[in-house]
């Protein structure tokens, strides 16, 4: 039998005395996409940073296997920065300065979210949408085996976000089990499960 | 500690600071807009000091001597504090997915720190050759040094405010504050042979490079003892604000 990359244990967390969430427990398999849905306030953002450990729970455990990727909703990048310079500053990060090879992987995701012609300007001269391709872009950059996104889709423009889900499905295609919260009706087709946080729990 | 990724982080965090032009230029113009007021507000007339570190007698010094003097280490303190404490609070949720992507907190501190080091290097220099050209001082290498000192202490301090306080005009107030009552006051030696509570005085962060500079500039003796607290002192700060930051910057998996 082999692991979930992603397996979540009665998390508990709340603000003080309001309980967020309340025993949540779920796993992502390889090859799919769940689907994190709720009204607002419900936890799903919680529940995400807790995920990738930007959050700690009060109880319970979050147990991630291979290369985490994570992209929320605000653009967490370097306003003075350039494009090319985040680039060079994640591969870093990842551990794949060491060769070249991350230049093809960079040029890739610059031309199938397209911008490429960005690639020296500063992000504060961007637009929010590209702003938020260079966030998920590099959320993306070292092909993660566990992919966590908080809908990092807000700011983009209709062709840009059917790009993001051919990326996204191309990415579970290969392997990968990923988690996106998001509102939008039409993306419920696309998730192979879909769990709803009501109440502090997942149902 | 990796070496390649604290170089990584220093290079980016090195850019990162010196695009932002009107900072630049307004540590620039703080000496000499310091300096400018000092020079047109004092006179040559000799006033009576007494070194906090020295034998305890009184000196007569030109007052705009002294005053520049004076001036020209909570300059150097006041720019190396801010700066630092920029380093910490700018970006800091970008930093923070650095460390999720696989970067270690005392990669990207150690990466700040290297640049804190370039950046009082730079003000510590800028503000001597400032002062050079409105006093010759005894000994200029040693006011360079104090000069040096107080920055890196400062800078230390910046660090600490950077890690402790999460907006950025909480920490211009803890800096200000803190610069104002002790390098641009009590540190001052004319009010130090008749100033009550001197243990204060001594513990505040100025102390130690002021005692360097005014000993380099109007006196003389082993700066070695000094140097050695100064950086001490500042290293103390220092260690607070690595532990602080990790903490903040922790992951939890």
């Amino acid at each position: 039998m082999i692991a979930s990359p992603l397996a979540v244990y009665n998390v508990v967390k709340s603000y003080r005395r309001r309980a967020v969430l309340r025993g949540v427990s779920f796993e992502a398999h390889p090859g799919e996409i769940v689907g994190i849905v709720g009204e607002n306030g419900a936890g799903k953002s919680t529940l995400l940073r807790i995920l990738v450990g930007l959050l700690r729970p009060d109880s319970g455990r979050v147990h991630v296997t291979g290369r985490l990727g994570y992209c929320d909703q605000e653009p967490q990048i370097f306003p003075d920065l350039t494009v090319a310079e985040h680039f060079v500053y994640f591969a870093r990060a990842y551990g794949i300065a060491g060769d070249r090879s991350w230049l093809a992987m960079r040029d890739e995701l610059l031309a199938r979210f397209r911008y490429e012609q960005e690639v020296n300007v500063r992000v504060n001269e961007l637009s929010g949408g590209t702003r938020q391709k260079l966030h998920l872009s590099l959320a993306l950059f070292h092909q993660p085996d566990v992919l966590i996104l908080d809908e990092p889709f807000l700011a983009f423009d209709w062709e840009t976000y059917l790009r993001f889900w051919t990326e996204t499905e191309a990415l579970r295609d290969g392997g990968a089990a990923i988690v996106i919260v998001s509102h939008l009706a039409h993306d419920r087709a696309r998730f192979t499960r879909i769990l709803e946080l009501r109440g502090g729990r997942l149902e | 500690m990796r070496a390649t990724y604290v170089g990584t982080s220093a290079a980016m965090t090195a850019r990162d600071l010196t695009r932002q032009r009107l900072v630049l230029a307004l540590a620039l113009a703080v000496p000499a807009v310091f300096f400018a007021a000092v020079f047109a507000t004092t006179g040559e007339r000799p006033v009576p000091i007494t070194l906090a570190a020295g034998d305890g007698r009184v000196m007569m010094v030109d007052e705009r001597r002294q005053s520049l003097l004076f001036i020209g280490i909570a300059a150097s303190g006041l720019i190396s504090a801010f700066f630092a404490s920029s380093l910490i609070q700018r970006q800091l949720n970008a930093n923070r997915r650095l460390v999720l992507c696989g970067y270690r907190a005392a990669e990207l501190i150690a990466a700040r720190l290297a640049v804190l080091l370039g950046i009082v290097a730079i003000t510590a220099l800028y503000t001597w050759l400032a002062l050079s050209l409105f006093s010759s001082p005894r000994f200029p290498t040693g006011v360079l040094l104090g000069l040096t000192v107080g920055a890196f202490v400062y800078g230390c301090y910046g660090l600490l405010v950077g890690t402790l306080v999460r907006r950025e005009l909480e920490s211009i107030f803890a800096i200000l504050v803190l610069v104002n009552i002790d390098a641009g006051w009590l540190q001052n030696p004319i009010y130090y042979q008749n100033a009550g509570s001197k243990w204060l005085i001594k513990a505040l962060p100025a102390y130690y490079p002021s005692q360097i500079a005014y000993r380099s500039a109007f006196a003389s003796g082993n700066m070695g003892e000094l140097v050695a607290y100064g950086l001490a002192y500042g290293t103390a700060l220092l260690l607070v604000a690595v532990a602080l930051y990790a903490v903040r910057m922790r992951i939890a998996r």
